[in-house]
Formats: C-alpha cells, sequence, structure tokens
C-alpha cells in the first residue's frame, strides 16, 4: 500500500495556545535557501519544554539545516524564531547561554585530550562552566579516559564527549544532530538512557534523527520534515494512533469466501488475500466495534475463524506514508 | 489514507515534561563579559594551548626561530673551545648580521604559518561550530587568537635573539677602537661634533677616507687611490658625511645595546606582522595551506623583486606591499647584511628603528611606511574578523 504514496500538501495547522513557561523552540514561516533550493521552507515548530523532541525526516530533508539555523550558525532568509522564549539571532548570545548544541557529527581538535577540548568549549562559554567539566565528563562516563587524546577515541566516545560539552552551560535545552549516528547497540542504549535522565531532570532535549525505531524509544513528541516543511508534529502515540487506517489479518477457512463477504458487507476499504491469511483494511477512524463487526459477518456466513490480529501501526511506517521517500524508490 | 493532515498538536495536549527542575521562570541575565567582542583571558589562555600542543607545528616553530641560532653559535663556540687559533670567536658584528636578518626571514615564514594554524584550526577540527553555539561573541574568538599565537611566538623569537646577542656581546671578537673606511683608519665611537673636528685635525687622511663615501676597502685593507675631498667640502656635506661613517661603524662593530634593542624590536615587529597576515588570510580563505605558500612566495620571490627593481609608473605600488617598508625600516645594525649599508640611500626610515632603507628602490616617507604596515595589520586583522562573523559554522 505505502509504495507509491506520494505525501499529501502540507497543511499550515492552526498553532496550539502556547504553555503556561513557553515554547523550548518556536519558530514562525522559518525559511532557509541555498540558491534555488530551499533547505528550510515555512518551517512553523514548536517544541514543548521538559520533553524528548524528535525531529524527523529523512536524508536532505532540511533537518541539519534548520538546527544550524536555530544556533544561529547560518543566517535565515525569512522568519522568527525563538529559542526558550528568547529571540534569536537578536539576543543569541543571552539564549544559547542556556542551550548546549551538537550539530553534525561530535569533532574535537584530536591532538588534545577530552577534558583540554572541554577546557576550551567552557573558557568560550565563560562563567562557572569551567567547574562543570569533571562532573559531566563523569556523568557522560569519559572520566576515565577524560585524559587521552580524543584521537584516540571511538565515535560512541565523540559522542559522549560531545553530550558532555552541551553540559558544561548547564542547559534547559540540549539540541542534539543525530546522536545515535556512528553508536552500536550499546552505545544506542547508553545515549537513549542519558536523554531519559536529561529530560527527567526537566531539561528540554530536541534531537534530529532519521532512525524511526531510536526515535519512537526515545521521544515523547515528534516533528515530521520533509522536503524543508515540517508536514506533522505532535506526540507519538497521538500521531501514530490518528494515523489513518486499521488493519486486521485474519486466519480462517476459505480465505476467498472471507473476503468476498467483506467487501460485499462494505465494512472495509480494501481486503487482500495471501499465503499468510486474509488482510483487512478498515476505514480510518473505525472503532474497536468495527473490528468485531467483521469477526460477526465472518462467522454469521458460517466461515470459521481461526484467529483475528490487528495489525499495529508504528512510527515507521506512518513516518513512510506521510513522506515521500518510498515513492521516489526506483 | 486521509487528507487531512492537519498536524496532531493542534487540539491535543503535548506530552508533559519532566520535573521542573531546569525550568527557570525567566532567562538569567548574560554577563555583559558573556557578550563583549574582547576576549577573556580564559579564551586567550585554552587558544594558547590549543596551539602549544600541536607538537610538529611547536617542533618547526622551535627549528626556525632558535635552532639556526643554537646551531651556529653552538658549533663556533664548540670550535673556538677546541681549537682557538683556527677557529675565531663566536660573535662577530657579520654573524650577527649572518643570524638577525635570517631569523626575521625565517621568523616572517614561521609566524606565518602559525597565524594561518591559529586562524583556520577551529574550522578544520570542526571545533568552530561548537565555540559558536556557545553563544560567546565570534569577535572575541578571533581577537584571541592573536594573543594566543603571539604568546607563543615572540618569546621563541625573543630567546633566540637573546642568544644571539649575548653570544655577540660576551664571545664575540675584542672591538676595535679605529673602523676601516676606504683602507684609511677613522677612530670608532665618534659623534657629529666629534667627526667634525677630527676631519678638520686630520685633512688629508680625511679627504681620501671619504671621497668616495662609505666602505671598509679592499679586501686588502690597503688604502684606495681615490680623488680627495677638500675639508671645506666634507664640513659642509657632513650630515651626510657622518651618516656614512655611522654606517661603516655599525658594519664593523658589534651593535651597542640600544641598536640591539632596536633591532630586537624591528624582528619582534616583522614576524608578528607574518602572524597578524597569516591569521587573517587563513580566517579569511578557511584553509591553511594556500595562505602559508601564498605568505612565503610574498617574504622570498614577490618581495624581493619589488625591493630590488623600481618599476616604472608603479613604485608607489611596490611600496604598499608590507616587505619594502618593513626592510626599510630594517636598522642599521643589520643593514649590511642587505648589501651595505644604506643601499638604498638616505632615507627617513632612520627615525624609527635607525633603518637605512636597505632597499634598491627610492625609500618611503616614515608616514607612509607606518601607514602601510599598520594598514597590513588593521586590514588584515579585519579581513580575518569580518570572515569570522559572517562565516556560516
Amino acid at each position: 500500500m505505502r509504495a507509491g504514496m506520494r505525501a499529501v500538501p502540507s497543511v499550515r495547522p492552526a498553532r496550539p495556545p502556547a504553555p503556561a513557561d513557553g515554547w523550548a523552540v518556536e519558530t514562525h514561516d522559518l525559511t532557509k535557501r541555498f540558491g534555488a533550493n530551499v533547505a528550510v521552507d515555512d518551517v512553523e515548530l514548536l517544541v514543548p519544554r521538559g520533553c524528548a523532541f524528535g525531529y524527523l525526516g529523512p536524508n536532505g530533508a532540511g533537518k541539519t539545516t534548520l538546527i544550524r539555523t536555530l544556533l544561529g550558525l547560518t543566517r535565515a532568509d525569512g522568519g522568527t524564531m525563538s529559542l526558550l522564549g528568547v529571540p534569536v539571532p537578536a539576543e543569541r548570545s543571552r539564549a544559547l547561554a542556556r542551550v548546549g548544541a551538537i550539530v553534525d557529527e561530535p569533532r574535537f581538535h584530536h591532538h588534545l585530550t577530552g577534558r583540554d577540548n572541554l577546557r576550551l568549549l567552557a573558557a568560550a562559554r565563560g562563567g562557572d562552566a569551567g567547574q562543570r567539566i569533571g562532573p559531566s565528563l563523569a556523568r557522560v562516563g569519559l572520566a576515565e579516559r577524560a585524559d587521552d587524546k580524543v584521537g584516540s577515541y571511538s565515535m560512541g566516545m565523540r559522542q559522549r564527549l560531545g553530550v558532555a560539552s552541551c553540559l558544561l552551560g548547564d542547559p534547559e535545552l540540549l539540541i542534539l544532530d543525530e546522536p545515535m549516528n556512528g553508536l552500536d547497540p550499546a552505545g544506542m542504549h547508553e545515549m537513549r538512557t542519558m536523554i531519559e535522565s536529561l529530560v527527567g531532570e526537566g531539561r528540554t532535549v530536541m534531537l534530529s534523527s532519521h532512525l524511526l525505531d531510536e526515535v519512537e524509544r526515545t521521544c515523547d513528541a515528534v516533528a515530521i520534515v520533509d522536503h524543508g516543511r515540517v508536514i506533522r508534529q505532535g506526540s507519538i502515540d497521538d500521531l501514530v494512533r490518528g494515523a489513518g487506517n486499521r488493519v486486521l489479518r485474519l486466519d480462517c477457512a476459505d480465505p476467498a469466501a472471507a473476503g468476498r463477504l467483506i467487501e460485499e458487507a462494505g465494512i472495509a476499504a480494501g481486503v487482500a488475500s495471501s499465503e499468510q491469511g486474509l488482510t483487512v483494511t478498515l476505514p480510518a477512524g473505525a472503532s474497536r466495534e468495527a473490528v468485531a463487526e467483521v469477526n460477526r459477518r465472518l462467522v454469521a456466513g458460517g466461515i470459521s475463524v481461526y484467529s483475528l490480529q490487528e495489525v499495529q501501526t508504528t512510527l515507521e511506517d506512518w513516518f513512510l506514508s506521510v513522506t515521500t521517500r518510498l515513492g521516489e524508490q526506483p | 489514507m486521509t487528507d487531512d493532515i492537519s498536524t496532531a498538536s493542534v487540539d491535543r495536549p503535548w506530552p508533559a515534561g519532566g520535573s521542573p527542575a531546569h525550568a527557570r521562570p525567566d532567562t538569567p541575565a548574560v554577563s555583559r563579559h558573556y557578550r563583549s567582542w574582547l576576549p577573556t583571558w580564559g579564551l586567550i589562555a585554552t587558544k594558547h594551548l590549543e596551539l602549544r600542543k600541536r607538537r610538529v607545528l611547536m617542533i618547526v616553530v622551535a627549528v626556525l626561530t632558535v635552532g639556526l641560532p643554537v646551531l651556529v653559535l653552538g658549533l663556533r663556540l664548540v670550535f673556538h673551545a677546541v681549537d682557538a687559533r683556527s677557529y675565531g670567536p663566536a660573535g662577530s658584528p657579520a654573524v650577527f648580521a649572518f643570524l638577525c636578518n635570517p631569523l626575521a626571514e625565517f621568523g616572517f615564514i614561521v609566524a606565518a604559518t602559525l597565524g594561518a594554524t591559529a586562524g583556520t584550526s577551529d574550522l578544520t577540527d570542526g571545533v568552530f561550530r561548537h565555540l559558536v553555539t556557545t553563544g560567546r561573541s565570534r569577535l572575541a574568538l578571533y581577537l584571541a587568537r592573536i594573543p594566543a599565537g603571539l604568546a607563543i611566538l615572540l618569546p621563541l623569537v625573543a630567546m633566540a635573539f637573546a642568544m644571539v646577542c649575548l653570544v655577540t656581546s660576551y664571545e664575540g671578537v675584542p672591538q676595535p677602537t679605529v673602523i676601516n673606511i676606504n683602507g684609511f683608519s677613522v677612530p670608532a665611537h665618534l659623534d657629529q661634533a666629534q667627526l667634525e673636528s677630527w676631519i678638520t685635525a686630520h685633512p688629508g687622511q680625511a679627504g681620501e677616507a671619504f671621497a668616495n663615501g662609505p666602505g671598509p676597502g679592499p679586501a686588502g685593507g690597503g688604502p684606495v687611490p681615490v680623488p680627495t675631498a677638500s675639508v671645506p667640502t666634507l664640513r659642509r656635506d657632513i650630515a651626510t658625511v657622518y651618516r656614512d661613517y655611522a654606517s661603516d661603524e655599525a658594519g664593523q662593530l658589534n651593535p651597542p645595546v640600544n641598536e640591539m634593542v632596536k633591532i630586537g624590536l624591528w624582528i619582534e615587529l616583522y614576524v608578528g606582522v607574518g602572524f597578524i597576515v597569516g591569521l587573517g588570510l587563513g580566517s579569511l580563505i578557511g584553509q591553511r595551506t594556500v595562505p602559508i605558500i601564498v605568505l612565503i612566495a610574498l617574504e622570498i620571490i614577490v618581495t624581493p623583486i619589488l625591493a630590488a627593481h623600481v618599476i616604472p609608473y608603479f613604485l608607489d605600488g611596490q611600496r604598499l606591499v608590507v616587505g619594502i617598508p618593513l626592510d626599510q625600516l630594517r636598522p642599521a645594525g643589520l643593514a649590511v647584511g642587505q648589501g651595505g649599508p644604506g643601499g638604498g640611500g638616505p632615507g627617513p626610515g632612520r627615525v624609527l628603528f635607525g633603518g637605512r632603507s636597505a632597499l634598491n628602490i627610492p625609500p618611503m616617507p616614515t608616514w607612509a611606511m607606518i601607514t602601510v604596515i599598520a594598514g597590513w595589520i588593521v586590514g588584515w586583522s579585519g579581513i580575518g574578523a569580518w570572515r569570522m562573523v559572517t562565516r556560516d559554522a
């Protein structure tokens, strides 16, 4: 069903009311162009405080460009934005004083130790950032390797050092660009645990990723971006539940007759028969009663039903249904 | 699939946040210090650390600054200690000039290399964006590189120069009481009035010594048959005569302490300019190799060519190359090593460092020298800072 499916045009949503403590990240009509290519296209993004927020999109969708624009690493061509309620770039220094960020992969001076690299960044942050070097290293589990040169670090260790550098400013908001990239399963687990603990402390973590499974496990809410546009945003549960059709898989006697029976009853959006059994797609918004109705019709038609299972929609299913990438495959 | 893709967040609650431990009711004020364009001590110190820990670069810098004097003077000291009859004292005015001029030339190249590294290392190592995301003023980040790099470079150059001065002063040849001008002996350490008195008292000797301008005479040291200048003529042109005398003195005697100080300051200025230009050019281009090659070419190819020949209708353009005014500022004590004292004729360059315009092009006024040198320093700093501020990180 997904093959060939195209994303529908974005519709600008009504803005939800701002929470009492404001948004962690807020953009209006944010646009960034590279020549004729629009990397960030009128993005309306609202990241609530105190949660893990995934900025999800396929490669080349404009995730990193949006983050770079938010952090003042590149200039926006239009729109407004604020971090923690502070407008940027007008008050960039004030906003970034409470933000920690990793953009692209975390890179450091290879000839310096992890601790020296953090010294460099702490000096740039100023204030008491220097006093947080030790605790930050300990927090990410790098205390023992802190005095080794970064050139000898693995990718996972550099990612952790990147997080440690974010923590130097005791940030309210962490913006992590593809933090799971290059990590092995254990590293991903560590990173996930770390993000959860940071959110548990009341910090907001906004992370960009194309790793759907990791985002689903880590984040409370997501925004889906494709071709530079945010096409949906909200909590993962709401998005996935409201994604569309309910799909049932049936194991029954005479699947062909069962399929005809359901089609004639007009209760399904689609019926397909395969070696695995009968797959029934219910219309969007179908209730649990619709599932029971399928069973009743079959039994009433004299067809034995051995099992009836609802196929759970995952974030990946939903993501692929709303983005264009599958449609672009040959 | 529905066409209704309005954002799920529209009428649904957002996920509850974590504990409010980090929820601050208001944005804390960021100190003025943090937003200032002036670099902090911490910024300078950590940039210094970053440069200092580049082992290969530091070895190159040390070898090309301290290494040459250590090698040359060390060998001369050892040879003299082992066989004093065959090998003279380690220090001499010629050795002094021989070491100081390369110290400036190599120092400039090393400084350009260090400057280009300081200007690009954050970019090439991918740390620049980390620094920018701290919110620190980009201008402060740029300006921190200047003292950080100079704090490495200038002490090394000073150390090398101090070695040369010490060996010249304390392990050098005995200082003569007379100097050889055109094969004739003239007392050393005369001021202009004393020289005029000496000319009046020794008309024949003075007339032949100063007849054809300065110069120590033939290799054999004997008098040169030259037309004799009259005492009234010499007294009338006493300023020129004294300048020639001083040039010869500078070439045959160890520089006095004040001259050594001038030379030291001039070398530090020379390498300092090299560093600033390297930093600015590196920051502008964003990579290290090209600025280094460009500045080496400027130092060892372009500047010597422009200094050696007057290009018709382009003299003022030649003077805009920083090496020209810097050469014109070269103190008299080093001018000997540049093809003879006062090689370029009289010039106002001596106002600052006693420079003798050791060039083959007409010297430029002092204000012009200062303007060109200051222009290069300020200009390249401005270009580098501008690129740092406007660059996409």
